[in-house]
């Protein structure tokens, strides 16, 4: 009795057991980040939009900001049974404007993604796989079964990210 | 690079654009009278009400959870007074569109309902940018970002049948995929936009932001509507609302933001606000109905 759920910007959804999966639609600047703990089979995906938060924003939304998405999506796993040490991450999204000339200004994409890797560090949590940066939209999926991630270029081709319930995915890629 | 299009494919173009709708009467009626200073709420409820599908409709957005009115309102004259007869005006204009815009636009690969909630963001966020740089045009902000890419109905079965070259043509010469629209067809979705506001005869002002909301630098006059266009539109796209297979091959006129003295901060602020808002306006994308006729 599987859920198929759409994570909206700056939502965590949480889902446990097999037959679910989590969709982030349109990632443009914004990450979609993946985990999974493949023994109980909880998968969680948190829509981050920007990467700090300040104190007075985060509100009904701690998903919306890098630094307090990561800590509050683990929270939301523990609750329906899974262990932090058993989690492991994948992510996509972090595009930026095309650069035609002079840098931007407007480099959220790449602060975001900064910011989610650098919150996954901290929480200690594996990243096996990531599909950031360029100038495409993405579509992100988890399949809860066994932590298969898939992304799509809006326009473009679906690939498989990483499988992170399998056995051999153990460590990290480096940050 | 060819940047005249072929005689017929233009043709094409105008016929398509010939095709579309009108906006209703009401419409451009409301439209006509809050540009007069002399125009009171009951008027304007007046005129909207001899319409009694779009006073339905006006009422019912007016209803709806993103203006949060502490009670439901009943009558047209009542919401007239507790909005204001400007909000009322971008009500009348948003019921009167939301079937074109949301179409499902597949030239872009944006599913139905995204051009539209692409166009909400924008008329959001043209709001917001208008508000913090204090310039009396918020409501007049609201509809020119709410419309800025309605030429993407019309050119969108063009951009479909030619999408890769376009691309390519972007990847390939470095430049944005408007521009790539203009290499590759002959025309652009700004051009075909401001062609459809002529139509439907926009105020000219209006006609300019949807013309040049990709090159504010490139309008006749620099009307600093356009730069709030441009900059909504790119915060929009940026955070991937409604992004579609162009992507964000979009060029941005840094000089937007020492225009109006943005900084990173604000930029951030400013994104949030939006993301904020759209939430709330999920209510206003529930109103399925089709107004134009």
């Amino acid at each position: 009795m599987g859920v198929q759920l759409t994570v909206g910007m700056g939502e965590i959804h949480v889902v446990r057991g097999a037959g679910n999966v989590l969709t982030a639609l349109g990632l443009g600047s914004c990450i979609g980040v993946c985990l999974y703990d493949p023994l109980v089979r909880v998968a969680g995906m948190v829509h981050v939009v920007l990467p700090q938060s300040q104190a007075d924003k985060i509100g009904e939304l701690p998903g919306k900001f890098a630094d307090s998405a990561i800590p509050a999506t683990v929270q939301r796993m523990v609750e329906q049974g899974a262990s932090p040490s058993r989690l492991k991450a994948a992510i996509a999204g972090g595009a930026q404007l095309f650069q035609f000339g002079a840098s931007s200004t407007l480099d959220v994409g790449a602060r975001n993604a900064e910011a989610v890797v650098a919150a996954l560090r901290q929480a200690g949590i594996p990243l096996l796989a990531k599909d950031v940066g360029g100038s495409v939209g993405r579509t992100l999926r988890l399949i809860s079964d066994n932590g298969l991630v898939v992304v799509r270029t809006i326009g473009g081709a679906e690939r498989e990210l990483a499988t992170l319930g399998s056995i051999l995915a153990s460590s990290g890629v480096a940050a | 690079m060819n940047t005249a299009a072929a005689p017929e494919k233009l043709q094409q173009l105008v016929q398509t654009i010939r095709d579309l709708p009108a906006l209703p009467e009401v419409v451009v009626r409301v439209m006509r009278m809050t540009e007069d200073p002399r125009t009171d709420a009951q008027s304007i409820a007046r005129v909207i009400a001899t319409d009694q599908a779009m006073a339905a409709r006006v009422l019912k957005l007016a209803n709806s959870a993103f203006y949060g009115l502490p009670r439901r309102v009943s009558t047209l004259s009542e919401a007239v007074v507790i909005l204001g007869f400007r909000t009322i005006k971008n009500l009348a204009i948003a019921a009167s569109t939301f079937e074109l815009l949301n179409r499902e636009i597949a030239g872009y690969w944006l599913q139905r309902g995204e051009l539209w909630r692409h166009s909400l963001a924008c008329a959001i966020g043209a709001q917001l940018i208008a508000r913090r740089v204090r310039l009396p045009v918020v409501e007049e902000a609201f509809v020119a970002g709410l419309l800025h890419d309605i030429g993407k109905v019309a050119i969108n079965l063009f951009v479909r049948e030619q999408f890769d070259q376009i691309m390519e043509c972007a990847l390939k010469e470095r430049i944005a995929f408007v521009e790539a629209e203009q290499a590759v067809l002959g025309f652009n979705h700004a051009m075909a936009g401001g062609l459809i506001a002529e139509k439907w005869n926009l105020p000219p002002s209006l006609v300019a932001v949807i013309k040049y909301h990709h090159q504010p630098s490139s309008a006749p006059e620099r009307e600093p509507m356009i730069s709030i266009v441009h900059l909504a539109d790119v915060l929009s796209i940026t955070l991937g609302i409604g992004i579609g297979g162009d992507g964000l091959y979009y060029h941005f006129e840094e000089d937007t933001l020492a225009m109006f003295g943005l900084e990173q901060a604000d930029l951030d602020d400013l994104c949030e606000q939006i993301v904020e808002q759209m939430a709330r306006a999920a209510s206003l994308q529930e109103q399925p109905e089709v107004v134009l006729q």
